[in-house]
């Protein structure tokens, strides 16, 4: 089966106060349909470029990313994307946030309102509907952030630290219910994460990738049976292996990223 | 007990210390004024007070005094605070409702202004005895008078209708152009970069240096009046819808377009909210400038409008007209800004509550 998505020989420059800057040099990567990639990567090694490029918010120096065997050409909107921070709309209750990309594909209010109720509820959120972002915590609005994009059905969703700004717990919790979203919709995922164990805990491959300039340093196969269990799954064997083997190139690159700060701030 | 000792000392103060001191700085026996015969009425909330809060009693008791012998009006004042501080003691106690209780203080606070006005100007006697001649300050009912005078002959409508309509044209046609103008500009940037200083200038422009001219293009009708409104509330309105405009977050602007939007949804369902505290408050501090304006306007020429009613009855001494026009005046800018916050309330019920809106430059005339 070929790759849903393809990226080849991705590279992306930015000027930054007149200096050129390398985000990311020559990056191939296939991913395949239904599956669960994570990237995990040294700060500023351009994961939120990668990203950025393959939703088309970004046009790429150089490289060509192909989507089901077609160019992409600016914003295709079969790719959902989950930013960071919660970009939810300030102005609408929680219900017309989660139903917003539908009212967009003009679905008339009864419609995309049961849609939105019921995903509201799935994460655990019914009885909030009428609430506007800032009466809810971050780990609601992140949930709301997620099931905005599942609600529109992409093919392909994208996640850049989703879970990052929240507190150990919530994240936990997140992940679990990610993984049970994702196996009854069963979509591909793109998941950025600094952190390792959540990498692992999720994906069906790990990338690895270098410091600045961004390029792949390792990909590697997770072979832990699904369902999962985030909260234990720390204590399988599978996982420590696989997480002892991805931290020894992790810890390299984010050292080497450490060291080309310091070069680069004092040169 | 000691409710009666206090009360006994508070009348005793009250009465006996502003006629000992007077008579002392005077050097002559003299009528006491008004406002000591008014401070000897055993008030029904001083004795509370005084037990309550001795330092406030006996200062405002003191200042009360201290006024009056200075001069009818600052005792006056004094007095009318008192009272305020007295009727605040008592109803605090009978009415719980807090939004009920600040209506009263409010209430009473205007009462007490009113009646020590009104009374002030009462002529008891010689009038050198007060320090308030109504020839110069006017007094409450003398303005009601007037007030009823013009209802009957019809003025009162015609002079507060032509402002009304100068300001609500002026006001709506500027925010208007504003806002339109905000949102090409915030489009098209290079068109507002050349244009900025220009724009900057105009505004600069006083608008009373304006009004000789705009009256010779307009005319003395309604419509040079409605376009010195516009000139105010055009930049106003302008300049907080650009900035708004420009100041929302692209990620949000973005993240629609991925999530589906076209672009002229993303124009309305995303910029125009996210901008929309900043317009709002454009539209706000417009909305005094509109009546500016319009004032502006007929007091340079006009017929009619309560701008030329107030400069008419100054020129003939009439004080109490001219009261009654500013009065007039401010009723009309409580309901305009009554209804743009209503419309603030309405259109941004999403704030959380106590966030006020990114103020900007006001000061253009």
């Amino acid at each position: 089966m070929p790759p849903i998505l393809s990226i080849k020989n991705l590279q992306k420059e930015f000027f930054s106060r007149g200096n050129r800057v390398l985000a990311v040099e020559d990056l191939s990567l296939d991913i395949e349909e239904g599956e669960f990639l994570t990237i995990v990567g040294p700060s500023g090694c351009g994961k939120s470029t990668l990203l950025n490029c393959i939703i088309g918010l970004v046009h790429p120096t150089s490289g060509v990313i192909t989507y089901k065997d077609r160019k992409l050409h600016g914003i295709n909107t079969d790719i959902g994307y989950v930013p960071q921070s919660d970009y939810l709309y300030q102005w609408r209750t929680l219900i017309n946030n989660v139903a917003f990309p539908l009212e967009m594909r003009g679905v008339d209010q009864k419609t995309r309102h049961d849609k939105a109720r019921e995903l509201i509820q799935r994460v655990g959120l019914a009885g909030f509907e009428d609430h506007y972002p800032h009466e809810l915590s971050g780990g609601m609005r992140q949930r709301a952030n997620i099931i905005r994009t599942l609600i529109y059905d992409p093919e392909v969703i994208l996640m850049d630290e989703p879970f990052g700004p929240l507190d150990a717990q919530t994240r936990i919790i997140l992940q679990d219910q990610l993984l049970k979203l994702w196996r009854e919709a069963r979509k591909t995922v793109i998941f950025i994460t600094h952190d390792l164990v959540e990498a692992i805990a999720l994906a069906d491959r790990v990338v690895v990738m270098t410091s600045r300039p961004g390029n792949l340093r390792s990909v590697a196969e997770v072979d832990i049976p699904r369902p999962r269990d985030v909260f234990t799954i720390h204590s399988q064997e599978a996982f420590r292996k696989t997480y002892d083997q991805l931290w020894q190139e992790l810890r390299e690159e984010v050292q080497r990223s450490e060291d080309w700060m310091k070069n680069g701030s004092a040169g | 007990m000691v409710d009666m000792i206090d009360k006994e000392a508070s009348e005793d103060k009250g009465s006996s210390e502003p006629e000992q001191s007077a008579q002392e700085a005077t050097g002559r026996v003299r009528l006491p004024k008004l406002g000591e015969i008014l401070l000897t009425i055993p008030l029904p909330g001083v004795p509370q007070l005084w037990r309550g809060d001795y330092l406030i009693g006996a200062l405002l008791l003191g200042l009360t005094a201290a006024g009056y012998m200075m001069c009818s009006v600052t005792g006056m004042f004094f007095h009318a605070i008192a009272f305020v501080d007295v009727s605040i003691t008592h109803t605090g106690r009978i009415i719980k409702n807090s939004r009920l209780r600040m209506f009263a203080y409010r209430a009473s606070f205007a009462i007490g202004f009113l009646a020590m006005w009104e009374l002030s100007a009462w002529e008891l006697g010689p009038k050198q005895w007060l320090c308030v001649d109504p020839f110069w300050f006017g007094s409450p009912l003398r303005v009601m008078d007037y007030m009823v005078e013009i209802t009957l002959s019809g003025s009162l409508f015609v002079d507060t209708w032509t402002t009304m309509y100068e300001a609500f044209l002026g006001y709506v046609l500027g925010a208007a152009l504003g806002i339109a103008l905000g949102f090409i500009l915030a489009r098209l940037e290079t068109l507002a970069e050349i244009l900025d200083p220009f724009i900057v200038a105009v505004n600069g422009i006083p608008r009373v240096a304006m009004a000789p001219i705009l009256i010779i293009w307009f005319g003395i009708g309604v419509e040079s009046k409605i376009v010195l409104a516009v000139s105010l509330v055009l930049f106003l309105t302008f300049m907080n819808t650009y900035s708004g405009l420009r100041g929302v977050d692209p990620n949000l602007k973005n993240l629609a377009q991925v999530m589906g939007a076209n672009e002229m949804q993303v124009l309305w369902k995303v910029t125009l909210p996210a901008a929309m505290p900043w317009i709002l408050t454009g539209l706000k501090i417009g909305v005094p400038f509109a009546i500016i304006g319009a004032i502006l306007g007929e007091f340079m020429a006009a017929s009619k409008g309560l701008g030329f009613m107030i400069q008419h009855t100054s020129n003939l001494f009439n004080i109490a007209g001219s009261f009654a026009g500013l009065i007039l005046l401010m009723f009309i800018v409580l309901i305009a800004n009554a209804a743009v916050n209503w419309l603030e309330r309405y259109l941004l019920r999403w704030r959380p509550k106590q966030q006020a809106a990114g103020e900007s430059a006001t000061d253009v005339y």
